[in-house]
């Protein structure tokens, strides 16, 4: 369970990333929004890998 | 005004019209790469991830028991992407086909800017104004690097022997090794005559091969085509080519002659 609880974080840190550069795409302005998409992106990726874990599952 | 105007709109959430303006400039009608084409890459990779960790979660490798040392598999196959230089070493010697040929290819992918004075087909894709160049790509990967993977993955079996896929693997097969070289077939029995006539053969192969693609370009391209292009660029591409047809030639020369080698000497094989 904790496996596809830490794979499931690290989806969503990955799709936030997705979803702030598909903002940057179809919409103007500055970097900003998806600078923040890309952190919070991180930390949920960063949590679950932590979680995750070394070795086996 | 219209920057802060259209900062403004954006702040606000809202799609903005950009009013579309003349390229009067060259670069007036590009845009950086970055953020414009690295944004998209990066989002295309994003995807790709997302769809492989879901993909590996939903399914198993392929793996298999620990190595035993006293229970070898047969067929002994190298991962599938190195199955084509496997194969290659059914028809070459080790060095050829494993360090040579190789080369060749890293040092061929890295001439191509320099060797291709080509204008045509930057920034669109065309077949057309890139005939040559690309019937050379596909040649050169798809006859001579996908083509053996796939023969090494589907049609080699126990032994290395050659299945047909509705032949069955049998681990007893034994065929029998009644390949012979070139001056052998030809009546040469002397060991020294016979590796001077393969070296001949070789050299022949090349000199005779790089003067009959000089003309075939002349022929294709035109006079002009040549001076441009330049001696220095026609040689590299003529002997890279000529190498490229040389592996064909020989593949074919085993597969339907029993053929082993053109030039057997103690030191080297060709």
């Amino acid at each position: 369970m904790k496996f596809y609880i830490s794979k499931l974080l690290q989806l969503i840190g990955i799709t936030n990333v997705g979803f702030g550069l598909i903002y940057g795409l179809t919409h103007e302005g500055g970097l900003r929004f998806e600078l923040k998409m890309l952190i919070i992106g991180s930390a949920f990726f960063l949590l679950g890998r932590f979680i995750e874990g070394r070795g086996a599952a | 005004m219209a920057t802060s105007a259209a900062a403004k709109t954006a702040q606000a959430g809202k799609r903005i019209e950009v009013s579309i303006k003349k390229a009067v400039g060259p670069g007036d009608d590009k845009v950086h790469t970055w953020p414009h084409l690295v944004r998209a890459e990066f989002l295309c990779a994003v995807l790709v991830m997302i769809g492989m960790i879901i993909w590996a979660l939903m399914l198993d490798a392929p793996l298999e028991e620990p190595a035993n040392p006293s229970r070898t598999p047969n067929p002994s196959k190298a991962p599938w992407y190195f199955l084509g230089l496997q194969e290659m070493l059914v028809f070459f010697d080790p060095w050829h086909a494993g360090v040579v040929l190789p080369s060749f290819i890293i040092i061929g992918l890295m001439v191509i800017p320099y060797i291709d004075i080509n204008p045509k087909g930057n920034g669109y894709y065309t077949f057309r104004d890139r005939k040559w160049e690309i019937l050379t790509f596909i040649f050169g990967f798809h006859i001579l690097w996908v083509s053996l993977i796939i023969i090494g993955t589907l049609l080699r079996g126990p032994g290395w022997n050659w299945f047909w896929p509705w032949e069955k693997w049998d681990p007893h097969r034994v065929e029998a090794l009644t390949s012979v070289n070139l001056p052998y077939l030809l009546g040469l029995r002397d060991y020294f005559w016979s590796a001077v006539f393969g070296g001949v053969l070789v050299v022949v192969f090349f000199v005779v091969g790089t003067i009959a693609m000089y003309w075939w370009v002349i022929w294709l391209k035109g006079r002009e085509f040549m001076v441009r292009w330049g001696m220095t660029r026609f040689m590299i591409t003529s002997f890279l080519f000529l190498n490229m047809l040389a592996v064909l030639i020989k593949m074919l020369m085993r597969h339907m002659f029993n053929i082993k080698n053109i030039m057997e000497t103690p030191w080297i094989n060709i």
